[in-house]
């Protein structure tokens, strides 16, 4: 569609320089019929082209047509430079949103296998429990003296299944809450409990990052102010907020763990506080820090320290940025000192509802 | 002779689980479980061992202050002939390259198959 739509302004600007150029020969015809001229044809037509002034006036649009179209040439490179510029900042975008969607994908796959772990082996291990049951059951007479094996089995079965429960349960706590999270359409509001989405959230980025970077470890500190209930923000955009904040804090850690003493231990302190009008979420890492000069134009789109071709598209930070500022009216603040650690805190107008949860994060 | 064998895992529960899974062995006198609820007290507990004699140990990854791959990295050092299989939950190729570099038997992604288990375990014992 594009290379057709560029053919076609071609084409208008080619009818327009070749029009111009035959304007004089045109001209020429129309003054021998119309003007029934003495003169031949030819004479005229010497004289059209002999003229400097009828020249100028003939052939300027033979000008406008030469002119037509190097300006539509010229409007179609910036337009395709335009494009191209749109299309991979769309691209960028898109791939900023499946890093954080993949990452997170790790962390829900590392959340459920282990509930899930739980289910297949007590069921397996029911099923062993039940043939032993059997093979108990078949002495018939002798059943008397075996009365306590027998019960210790049934027990035993009873346990499992209450294991099974539990943790089936918890597997579905588990896909409820990411359900709820990404059901609603981005930019959608909905009330949720703020300390909870943070908890989730770092939990997956923590086991997401450590798919990628295995050696990775760290120490996590809550400071969850009790008070904050339900707030009404877009639970999947904050989220990427959330995700992008904790990734950067892990890459900071992680490369000051590669240089720092050995008894270096990383640790993030992830805190909420319940201001009256707004809540404020603090996400601090004794990471390597920030240079001052960088850290003017770490909210900048584009602008990346890490290597490129690692799906660092310097988008992070700007595009959570655009998400607390524009989406939820709220502002974001880096503090940071080199060497010793970076500190994100988050600020979001406070809108308490009455009305009941229906949403919960949960991830165990 | 029992195989002694060293569980180590945050989660309190697995202890009940893998004292099921190997309710037979443990019954025959094939198995002898032990558990460490951290990375810590896994070194503790194999530094004062010497008349269990612990020969596998079973280790999760995920685990606070110290993780199952270091945890894999301080046996090797210490304690070179103990054989060590992972346990984990995740499943990706990073965990699993590294700890075969690092000196795993084997690395086995939750939900644990304890057939193969079993049989990786008592192959060479």
């Amino acid at each position: 569609m594009k290379y057709q739509f560029q053919q076609e302004k071609y084409n208008y600007a080619l009818w327009g320089a070749l029009f111009g150029l035959c304007f004089p020969i045109v001209a020429t015809i129309i003054e021998c019929t119309q003007f029934r001229s003495d003169y031949s044809f030819m004479t005229l037509l010497k004289c059209q082209l002999g003229s400097p002034l009828l020249w100028i006036i003939d052939s300027a649009p033979l000008f406008l047509g030469v002119f037509a179209y190097l300006i539509g040439r010229q409007v179609d490179v910036v337009g395709e430079k335009n494009r191209e510029i749109l299309d991979t900042q769309k691209r960028l975008i898109l791939q900023e949103k499946m890093a954080s969607i993949g990452q997170m994908t790790a962390g829900i796959a590392h959340e459920i296998k282990n509930p899930l772990n739980f289910v297949i082996n007590y069921s397996e291990s029911s099923l062993d429990l039940i043939q032993e049951l059997r093979e108990e059951m078949k002495e018939g007479d002798r059943l008397e003296g075996r009365s306590e094996v027998i019960e210790d089995l049934i027990n035993d079965l009873e346990q499992n299944s209450l294991e099974i429960k539990e943790n089936g349960e918890r597997a579905n706590r588990i896909v409820f809450s990411l359900m709820d999270q990404t059901r609603s359409s981005e930019g959608q509001r909905k009330m949720v409990q703020l300390n909870e989405l943070v908890k989730s959230n770092l939990k997956l980025a923590f086991h997401g990052y450590r798919a990628n970077n295995p050696s990775f470890n760290m120490e996590i500190v809550f400071d969850l102010d009790g008070e904050i209930g339900q707030v009404q923000v877009d639970p999947q955009s904050l989220g990427r907020v959330l995700i992008n904040l904790f990734n950067n804090a892990f890459d900071a850690m992680y490369e000051k763990s590669k240089v720092a003493p050995a008894d270096y231990q990383a640790t993030i302190n992830v805190s909420t506080r319940d201001q009256q009008d707004h809540i404020e979420v603090n996400i601090r890492d004794n990471g390597e820090g920030i240079r001052e000069d960088v850290s003017k134009q770490i909210f900048e789109p584009f602008f990346t320290t890490k290597p490129s071709g690692q799906g660092n598209t310097g988008l992070g930070l700007s595009i959570s940025l655009d998400i607390i500022e524009q989406e939820h009216d709220g502002t974001m603040h880096v503090d940071s000192k080199p060497g010793q650690y970076t500190q994100f805190k988050i600020e979001i107008p406070y809108k308490r509802s009455r009305k009941p949860s229906v949403s919960t994060l949960v991830v165990d | 002779m029992a195989t002694n064998v060293l569980v180590v895992d945050d989660e309190i529960k697995v202890k009940r689980l893998f004292e099921l899974r190997f309710r037979k062995e443990i019954r025959n006198g094939k198995v002898n479980l032990h558990f460490a609820f951290s990375g810590i007290e896994a070194l503790q507990f194999l530094e004062r061992d010497e008349f269990q004699g612990v020969t596998i140990v079973l280790a999760d990854i995920n685990m606070p202050k110290m993780n199952g791959l270091e945890l894999l990295r301080m046996i090797k050092e210490k304690f070179e002939t103990i054989r060590v299989f992972m346990i984990t939950a995740y499943g990706d190729q990073n965990n699993h390259s590294l700890a075969m570099e690092l000196g795993a038997q084997e690395y086995f992604v939750k939900p644990v198959d304890f057939r193969h288990l079993k049989e990786c375990l008592f192959k060479d014992s």
